[in-house]
């Protein structure tokens, strides 16, 4: 074989190689139908992919990809301090959802935790404001106003809140304990 | 007789070349930084912090650490504390911990989640002792602002910060047995 024929050759699978650093091999990544994601392409973000098959150039492009099952949030037995120096029982039981795919994902680095960390610090925060009196005949109210709390913040960071409900309230008060 | 060993050596040597080199390249790696991450390269003895886009590097003698900068949130709940008047309270908070140096971070935390979260829960014992405990529901708002300035003083060096401190439940202990009412 021609010397310069070699030497084209050996030039032609570098120049390839190189090809792929700059351009990308070419692939494909299938999103289950639970699942939504991110297209970034050099780390920068494109656009949001829907469930299906998409191409992507491996080495350029990356999907960063959801699960948008309900997460659900149960918890149980938990003590707060009302005001005036009671102490409330509860346990409530909740579910969320990723609505939003690009603010879920930069919410937070555990996008999962992030239901149970809310709906935690907002009903001992409401309940925590309340005398017994309070937690013990306006449960209703106080379950609407912890949903409702719930539901924005959740939606600020790309959630929706679909159910929300105490499973027990119960009041302690000082002299008893 | 000359051009064909000249030719043939050529060819040896531009084949031998292209193999070496494709050697070399396919050892690269492509490391993808996001947006909501940063790299750290270090370079000998300087690391350097990269932005988002696409990196190839040799993991063995050119490593990338990806860190992310996304806040982690973290609940405290029913814990005890001394204030600075040395009065017991029971204080529940709930906050958001996130990466503000990436390159102080990752040379200080080898597990960046959960040892940061180790020290910050460390801090807000040592912070908490250094306020004035109120139980007014009031109150809670600024003690919440006072804590997280005192935390992200003490965390700066760290390369790492908290936001959004809320205090969800604070209340006074009751001090056990008589208190006397003369001194000796």
């Amino acid at each position: 074989m021609e010397p310069f024929a070699i030497l084209f050759m050996c030039a032609g699978f570098i120049g390839l190689y190189f090809l792929r650093f700059r351009v990308g091999f070419p692939s494909s990544y299938s999103l289950l139908p639970f699942q939504s994601g991110i297209l970034y392409r050099r780390g920068i973000p494109v656009r949001v992919v829907s469930p299906g098959r998409h191409r992507v150039f491996l080495g350029r492009e990356k999907i960063v990809f959801l699960d948008t099952r309900p997460i659900e949030v149960k918890v149980e037995s938990r003590a707060v301090g009302l005001v005036d120096g009671a102490t409330a029982f509860y346990g409530f039981a909740a579910s969320a959802r990723v609505h939003d795919v690009q603010k879920a994902i930069h919410a937070s680095g555990s996008y999962s935790e992030l239901p149970a960390f809310v709906t935690l610090c907002v009903a001992r925060e409401v309940l925590g404001r309340c005398n017994a009196e309070e937690v013990k005949l306006e449960q209703m109210r106080l379950n609407d106003e912890i949903r409702n709390r719930c539901s924005s913040r959740l939606a600020e960071a790309g959630f929706e809140l679909l159910s929300f409900g105490f499973t027990g309230v119960s009041v302690v008060s000082r002299t008893e304990m | 007789m000359h051009g064909d060993v000249l030719g043939a050596i050529l060819s040896f040597g531009c084949l031998t070349a292209t193999v070496i080199l494709m050697i070399r390249l396919r050892q690269k790696k492509a490391v993808h930084i996001l947006d909501y991450q940063a790299g750290v390269r270090f370079n000998g003895a300087d690391p350097s912090t990269l932005r988002p886009g696409v990196y190839f590097t040799n993991p063995g003698s050119d490593p990338i650490t990806v860190v992310d900068m996304r806040p982690y949130q973290f609940v405290l709940e029913r814990q005890v504390y001394k204030d600075a008047l040395h009065s017991s309270f029971v204080m529940s908070l709930g906050g958001e911990v996130q990466v503000s140096d990436p390159q102080l971070a990752v040379t200080g935390f080898k597990n960046l989640v959960r040892d940061s979260l180790a020290v910050v829960y460390e801090n807000v014992r040592s912070a908490a002792s250094r306020s004035i405990a109120h139980p007014g529901v009031e109150a809670r708002g600024r003690i919440a602002a006072t804590l997280e300035a005192e935390l992200n003083r003490e965390l700066e060096a760290r390369g790492i910060k908290v936001r959004g401190i809320e205090i969800t439940e604070l209340w006074i202990q009751k001090v056990q047995g008589a208190i006397p009412t003369t001194a000796n």
